[in-house]
């Protein structure tokens, strides 16, 4: 838990977004915090969840926490950090990937709530140099849009550039 | 533009060497982007290997391993998923499609695959293409088989054949009772498809009616009519391909099934292993083009060689035109306009050379590596190498020019004995 958080923190940029870009304008840099609603306390979204103690496991049921969406960020045009889950490839590189704030997390901590993903996908392809280089996204953020063959749930962007992330 | 005609004039009448230093230049160009498409042609054909699955799931073992096996069929199988394990999976709300997939068995060289009819429906490559039937139809009867095209064309089967399936990977103990027949021959793929037979599930449980342990129980053969009769729901599988209905639950399900409680299994996301497959294999990737690279650089310094060996035959011609008035800037610029002319008409006849070549050999390549290269108009990337092999060529005769443009005077006026 406590290495998750100062991961989060080091991503996450804790933005107040007052007013965010519309296309146009440069983009508004976001962190992982602002995708969850303003209000609603983080440990919450994680949920309640069952401990099976015989293969001492934490089975995580996110509760409706963890699919509410920020609506300042719908149509916003944004830019903010993560790691690439690739999802679709071509010859030159990814196509499709699912944004997440970390990668290779111990096999204990459940998986990100729905509204700690970002389903991007990519004007041209990014020639990823692996699973564990961070990027910063810039593109259209949406929320709850329903693709025709992914009917993705959550948060969801078009990518207009991807930039590796220098730490 | 005098001096474009002078460059002209001069490479005219020096043709021969002109056109060899520019041939030099041109093969290694050649070679230089061909290794760029075979490069990426050898990634697309792999990445594009499986698509639009979002787990593969199978016994525990590593996310490589079973992504190698299950897809690409190479090595075994750990273990199996216990039908019911299988069963419990696809009742998952998340699980919009499964397709179970059985191996172990094979014909001649070619791996057996047994799986459902949902398996040409939703297995998808390169960029979400579906499996087309290119003669004849999907399985219909009990025995009935789908072979890829690489299995027909290397054994010369057409649709009607009769086949024996064999035990093992590679066998001579067959499942001769029950010879299955060719159904339908897919189209070419490009991915390991093309080297699989594929029947139905019941089908591997079929033929293996009569064997126990390893070996058939000698004497004892049912009677096909009987095996038809019976059922024939595995009991076990070697993997499964999942569809979820949003990706947004992928890593939900996936560690619903890799902390299953009844059974060790491990579900993958096909992309992730993809790319840690291709971290272990990408630096042969590196290689070809740290090799091709190399060779550039030597037609570059052989151009470099051939202008410095010309500059001798050539110093009455700077001479006079130094004479004539020319300042140190013209001939310098004469010169490296010339190398610059040598290094655009060889990377020009590269490109042209290089596409030639891929449009005559592109069949055979895939035919004999199945390797599908693209032919498509050069990438960004390869433009900027072109760009680059020019400006290499006015850079290295910068020093040539130098030379010409310092000796010159005094050199080319003065009558040696």
């Amino acid at each position: 838990m406590r290495q998750r958080i100062s991961r989060r923190a080091a991503l996450g940029l804790g933005l107040m977004l007052p007013t965010l870009a519309r296309a146009g304008g440069p983009p508004k840099q976001v962190g992982w915090d602002d995708l969850i609603p303003p209000g609603v306390p983080y440990s919450e979204i994680i949920g309640e969840g069952e401990m099976d103690v015989l293969n001492d496991l934490w089975k995580p049921v996110f509760d409706a926490n963890g699919t509410r969406f920020n609506p300042v960020l719908e149509g916003a045009f944004i830019r903010m950090p993560g790691y690439i889950i690739p999802m679709e490839f071509s010859g030159r590189g990814v196509t499709e990937f699912i944004m997440v704030p970390y990668v290779g997390a111990c096999i204990h901590v459940p998986p990100p709530p729905p509204n700690q993903l970002v389903y991007v996908t990519l004007e041209a392809p990014f020639a990823s140099n692996g699973l564990w280089d961070a990027v910063w996204v810039t593109g259209t953020m949406r929320t709850e849009t329903t693709d025709t063959h992914l009917a993705v749930i959550g948060y969801a962007m078009k990518a207009t550039k991807i930039e590796v992330y220098r730490w | 533009m005098i001096l474009l005609r002078l460059a002209l004039a001069s490479l005219g009448a020096r043709a021969l060497t002109a056109s060899l230093t520019v041939l030099a230049i041109a093969l290694s160009v050649a070679l230089f982007l061909g290794v760029e498409k075979v490069r990426t042609g050898a990634k697309e054909s792999f990445a594009g290997t499986i698509s639009g699955t979002d787990l593969i799931v199978g016994a525990r073992s590593g996310a490589v391993q079973l992504l190698l096996y299950s897809v690409f069929r190479i090595g075994n199988a750990t273990n199996n998923i216990t039908w019911q394990s299988y069963q419990e999976i696809a009742a998952r709300p998340e699980v919009d499609w499964i397709v179970p997939i059985s191996l172990g068995d094979s014909h001649r060289q070619f791996r057996v695959m047994g799986t459902t009819a949902a398996f040409f429906e939703r297995y998808k490559y390169r960029n979400r293409q579906a499996l087309q039937i290119a003669e004849g139809a999907v399985m219909d009867d009990l025995f009935d088989a789908v072979i890829g095209a690489d299995v027909a064309k290397a054994l010369g089967y057409a649709v009607g054949t009769q086949i024996v399936v064999s035990h093992g990977i590679r066998s001579f103990s067959h499942h001769d009772e029950l010879p299955f027949r060719v159904s339908g021959i897919l189209a070419k793929t490009g991915t390991p498809v093309d080297r699989t037979v594929i029947v139905s599930l019941e089908a591997i449980e079929a033929i293996h009616v009569d064997w126990r342990s390893g070996a058939r129980i000698p004497g004892q053969i049912t009677p096909e009519a009987e095996i038809r009769a019976m059922d024939l729901t595995p009991a076990a599988i070697t993997a499964a391909l999942v569809g979820v209905e949003s990706r947004m639950q992928i890593f939900g399900l996936q560690r619903m099934i890799n902390t299953y409680g009844q059974e060790p299994l491990l579900a993958i996301l096909p992309g992730v292993a993809l790319t840690e497959l291709w971290g272990t294999i990408g630096y042969a990737e590196q290689a070809l083009l740290a090799v091709s690279g190399m060779v550039v650089v030597t037609a570059l310094v052989g151009m470099m060689a051939t202008i410095f060996a010309s500059l001798a035959a050539r110093r009455r011609e700077i001479a006079i035109l130094r004479a004539m008035g020319a300042g140190p800037r013209a001939v310098l610029s004469l010169l490296m306009l010339e190398a610059v002319l040598m290094a655009l008409a060889g990377a020009v006849l590269g490109l042209g050379l290089l596409y030639a070549t891929l449009a005559v050999a592109r069949p055979m390549v895939d035919a004999t590596f199945g390797l599908w290269l693209p032919l498509d108009a050069p990438s960004a990337r390869e433009w900027a190498m072109l760009a680059g092999v020019v400006a290499a060529g006015a850079i290295v005769s910068v020093l040539p020019a130098l030379r010409a443009y310092r000796m010159s005077l005094s050199d080319g006026m003065m009558v040696r004995s």
